[in-house]
């Protein structure tokens, strides 16, 4: 059924591919949209209760190479493909209703593809599967934003991300001989360089989805709109990281210090994210520090339990969509109310209910004994959006007095209702482990952290573009350029070619002048030639008699 | 009639049968030039068609090889043998393709005199012979046989001054070529006149054998850019501002690659192997560096010269390190790579002659002209490894078992290819930055018929990804 909805999405994406991409095209996007729905609908209504074995096409036959192109139809796949499902039209639909996106068609596309890469990348049993449609994610979210910094960011980030992947996996081949990811546990077990497979996975994932400080890709997404920054976070690399994580995991966790770096990482990206929340003036900026920070949670989430991203966490995306939305709605709507200073109360008491409205209705959505087991880290997760709340700008004109009243009266709400929520969660009994409690103690001390405090890692997360310019010219452009100019002159220009080559060409051209004197029309020259010729005579009749 | 000898002298004799012809061609008639090139594009077809036949020969047999044998002097016993098999037809056909864009865009130039296309016909006879060649004598024959067209190539076509660098390339050729011949005519009293398997088979374990190898090897990285053998061609590669000189300067590497690949033994004793480890050292230091001074050049050509220094020397080592695996699929890989990087040369030219023929910088000339952008784009994405081209699984095959037999060198090598890759990609996104002093628009875009051709190229690429020798049906 997986294989049925990826041809059929591929279909409606090359169809749509065909018609003229220009401006607007809205009518089309629409009928995307009706197509998408057609199609969600014959998969939802014919899902396996049983397992199913896919669709498999062997690619590379050759016993050293053996690569199939692979389609799962596994229970995992279907839990998975569920709620991104409703992502995707979400998006398309976000694309079409946002007045201010001009390409709503040409990025209802790309989404499209997004998806149909997230499959393939899901159903990867080998490592070309999953580079394969790793890097073509990359191509694709590429293509996405309409900056150019943004795009520059989004590419070089993400080549060396796809290139830290190929490497770890070309020194697993190096030492299993296969690539098959089922028996990279042979290579857990026995192979060699473990560590630095571990590092460059790592490295890999933490670019994919935006671990700081590897996240300056997204934070340049700042000028773009707000259903490309949804396609990106949602449909793109950072769920492409977590399934990469959980097809790899096997390999992290044959290191002892993976989960330690993992947590600690994740943390402090936590950390650095809410800063940024709280210093950033731009909403956009906000949101991706919203995003990252959630998509961190995620991240250690999987990587205690891989099997989480098939079912809580997929759908968590699908409350991160839903939340982003209604911020946004709300930040729309404080807008537009900023130039009507007789409502504010009444408009600032009406916004101050709809988190925990949203948090209770969002909580209520997901598997409850999920949420018992993890709890604390979604409670957190619930306070972040609170959080960013609070240090939404709401009205522009500082002259306002009642701006500070209405903050702290905000931030009352948001601390009442984590309390809530926190009571009617733990309440009657309390099942976290120690590592969890020790998890939520620390991240709900940052919910009270004063914003002072995180302000300085939000100045550090937005000013660390600056810093690597710097490094990048003064530490590795200049000595490069040093050192470059220093080979080519004593080597290329003083040994070889004034050394070698001028040494040659002289004396070249002084042997050259040497055999022109004795072919030129002088009388010493006949001479010499005479006299060489008959002491040549006297020598063959000398040796002719002996 | 054996047929198989009959198409594998054609591979040499068709590309002089046009240099005849456009030798002959009058001058100074109104469609000269274009006649010129039409019968250089009309004899590659040809050999390419005489190529595909080979390969299908080769599919009919049962081994995947054809060897056939002409006596050419009884008294001395010296014969020419000639051999197909899958990877040197692959090197063929790749260097014919490209070699055929390079004279279409010729055409775009107005660049496509009669000694340039003479000597590219010339050029490609003797490649063809080399590929094909099968004893020692015809091997060394039209190895240094393609010198001769390549230095005049650069000296009239190259489009600059500087003759010290013909003197450099000269000299360089000159000495690897003595090398060459002390060499064989070592081998010819060992054996007399030997086919290149025999060649193989010598024992590496009698007491000459380490020097017989050693100037072989050294013969053949005379063509190769490694250090301290890197000077002659970067110095011709960086100055030449004509695609198809550039092309073929290009190519000449892959003649001492082939001969590496050809006459290496299949084993090397322990005590001989060990000084390996120099040239790996050398030449992963050289593409570390090479890669570096690549990144910091402005100039594309010369990016592009650093990303295929790299390629090369990746090559080179990989043919050191005696893995059969990498031996088996030397074609493939070069199929690819030659492909990607005379098609970017080309690609690069034409906007450089867009650039000085308006007067204009390039940076921002993506923006507007969209064929060339999709072009430029897949090239570059190809070039840096991504999976859209039979360069991914070499890259893939051949890193990896450099890695697992020394993580030093495979990182090393590793970061030239990150650090190359990045330098294409820089040169990508700055010909895609807007630009206000940019005067190049869409009317300076790549023509269809062009385009198409390219297209072709992007086909193939695919192709080789996607269903290695489908061409053959295999």
């Amino acid at each position: 059924m997986v294989a049925h909805l990826f041809i059929g999405l591929i279909i409606i994406a090359l169809a749509a591919m065909l018609i003229t991409q220009g401006k607007k095209r809205r009518i089309w996007s629409i009928l995307l949209l009706a197509a998408l729905s057609v199609i969600t609908y014959f998969f939802l209504t014919n899902l396996n209760t049983q397992p199913a074995t896919g669709f498999i096409y062997q690619w590379l036959p050759y016993h050293q190479l053996r690569a199939d192109f692979n389609i799962s139809s596994s229970l995992h796949m279907q839990s998975l493909l569920q709620p991104l499902i409703g992502i995707l039209a979400l998006t398309i639909l976000l694309n079409i209703i946002n007045t201010h996106e001009n390409y709503s068609l040409q990025i209802s596309i790309l989404n499209l593809l997004s998806f149909v890469l997230l499959i393939l990348l899901a159903s990867s049993h080998d490592f070309f599967q999953l580079i394969f449609a790793s890097t073509l994610l990359s191509i694709i979210s590429f293509y996405i934003p309409v900056s150019l910094n943004a795009r520059k960011n989004f590419f070089i980030c993400f080549f060396l991300a796809e290139f830290a992947l190929f490497i770890a996996l070309c020194v697993a081949y190096g030492s299993i001989n296969t690539i098959s990811l089922g028996d990279l546990s042979n290579f857990a077990s026995l192979g060699h360089h473990k560590d630095f497979v571990v590092i460059l996975i790592l490295f890999s994932i933490a670019c994919k989805i935006g671990l700081f400080p590897l996240n300056d890709q997204f934070n340049s997404l700042k000028d773009e709109s707000f259903n490309r920054i949804i396609g990106l976070y949602l449909l793109a690399q950072p769920l492409a990281g977590l399934i990469i994580l959980t097809k790899l995991n096997v390999l992290l966790l044959s290191v002892p210090w993976t989960s330690f770096v993992i947590m600690l990482w994740c943390l402090l990206t936590v950390i650095i994210c809410l800063g940024q929340i709280l210093v950033s003036n731009s909403f956009n900026l906000k949101l991706c520090g919203l995003f990252q920070a959630l998509i961190a949670e995620c991240f250690f989430i999987t990587a205690q339990n891989p099997d989480m991203l098939y079912s809580p966490i997929s759908y968590f995306l699908l409350f991160m969509l839903y939340a982003a939305l209604t911020l946004y709605i709300v930040y729309g709507l404080s807008q537009q109310s900023a130039n009507q200073t007789f409502k504010f109360n009444y408009f600032g008491w009406l916004i101050g209910c709809i988190p925990p409205i949203i948090g209770i209705i969002a909580i209520s959505m997901l598997d409850l004994s999920f949420i018992r087991y993890y709890c604390g880290v979604f409670v957190f997760l619930y306070g972040i959006c609170l959080k960013m709340f609070c240090s939404v700008n709401l009205i522009s004109h500082q002259t306002i007095e009642s701006l500070s009243y209405r903050r702290y009266w905000a931030s009352a709400v948001a601390i009442v209702s984590i309390g809530a929520v926190f009571l009617y969660l733990f309440y009657p009994q309390l099942t976290l482990s120690k590592g969890q409690l020790i998890l939520f103690g620390l991240l709900f001390i940052t919910i009270f952290t004063p914003a002072t405090a995180l302000q300085h890692l939000g100045n550090m997360q937005l000013g660390q573009q600056q810093i690597s310019e710097k490094f990048y010219h003064r530490l590795l452009l200049l000595p490069l350029r040093f050192f470059g100019r220093l080979l080519w002159l004593t080597f290329d220009f003083i040994f070889v070619e004034r050394g070698i080559i001028a040494t040659i060409t002289a004396y070249s051209n002084r042997i050259i002048s040497l055999l022109r004197l004795t072919q030129c029309n002088h009388w010493f020259n006949w001479i010499l030639y005479f006299s060489l010729g008959i002491l040549a005579l006297i020598l063959y009749v000398k040796g002719g008699k002996l | 009639m054996n047929i198989p000898l009959i198409l594998l002298v054609l591979t040499i004799v068709v590309p002089l049968i046009g240099m005849l012809f456009v030798l002959s061609a009058s001058e100074g008639t109104k469609h000269h030039y274009h006649n010129c090139s039409n019968v250089a594009i009309v004899s590659l077809i040809a050999n390419l068609g005489i190529i595909w036949q080979l390969f299908a020969l080769i599919k009919k047999q049962s081994t995947p090889v054809i060897i056939e044998k002409f006596q050419w002097f009884q008294s001395s016993d010296i014969y020419l043998s000639f051999i197909a098999d899958t990877n040197s037809l692959l090197m063929l056909t790749s260097a014919h393709i490209i070699i055929l864009g390079g004279i279409i865009f010729s055409r775009l130039e107005n660049n496509h005199t009669k000694s340039l296309m003479s000597f590219t016909l010339l050029f490609l006879s003797m490649i063809s012979g080399l590929f094909i060649s099968n004893d020692i004598f015809s091997f060394f024959m039209f190895f240094e046989g393609m010198l001769l067209p390549s230095l005049m190539l650069i000296g009239v076509n190259g489009n600059f001054k500087k003759s010290i660098s013909l003197n450099g390339f000269f000299i360089y050729n000159l000495i690897g070529c003595l090398i060459l011949l002390a060499a064989i005519l070592w081998l010819y009293k060992i054996n007399g006149n030997m086919t290149l398997d025999q060649v193989h088979k010598i024992s590496a374990r009698r007491s000459w054998a380490p020097f017989l190898w050693g100037i072989l090897a050294l013969s053949f990285m005379f063509r190769i850019p490694v250090w301290p053998f890197h000077y002659f061609i970067a110095s011709v590669n960086t100055r030449v501002h004509n695609a198809l000189v550039f092309i073929v300067v290009s190519i000449l590497p892959l003649s001492g690659i082939y001969g590496l690949y050809r006459f290496w033994p299949d084993y090397i004793p322990l005590e001989i192997s060990q000084y390996f480890v120099w040239i790996n050292v050398i030449g992963a230091l050289t593409m570390l560096f090479i890669s570096l001074i690549g990144f910091s050049n402005p100039d594309s050509q010369y990016r592009l010269f650093a990303f295929i220094t790299i390629y090369y020397i990746m090559y080179l080592l990989g043919i050191f390190s005696q893995n059969v695996q990498i031996r088996t699929n030397l074609g493939f890989a070069v199929f690819g790579f030659l492909l990607i990087v005379g098609s970017l040369e080309i690609i690069i030219s034409y906007i450089y002659t867009q650039e000085t023929a308006n007067t204009s910088t390039s940076q921002g000339f993506l923006c507007r002209a969209k064929r060339l952008s999709n072009i430029y784009s897949f090239l570059t994405f190809a070039a840096i490894g991504f999976p859209i081209s039979a360069m991914f699984t070499n890259n893939f095959l051949i890193l990896s078992h450099l890695i697992s037999t020394n993580i030093h060198l495979g990182t090393l090598l590793a970061l030239s290819l990150i650090i190359s890759a990045l330098t294409l990609i820089s040169e990508l996104l700055r010909l895609k930055t807007d630009s206000k002093e940019c005067t190049l628009g869409k009317s300076e875009d790549l023509p269809i018929i062009y385009f198409a051709f390219m297209l072709l190229i992007v086909f193939l690429l695919l192709m080789s990804f996607v269903q290695p020798l489908w061409f053959i049906g295999q």
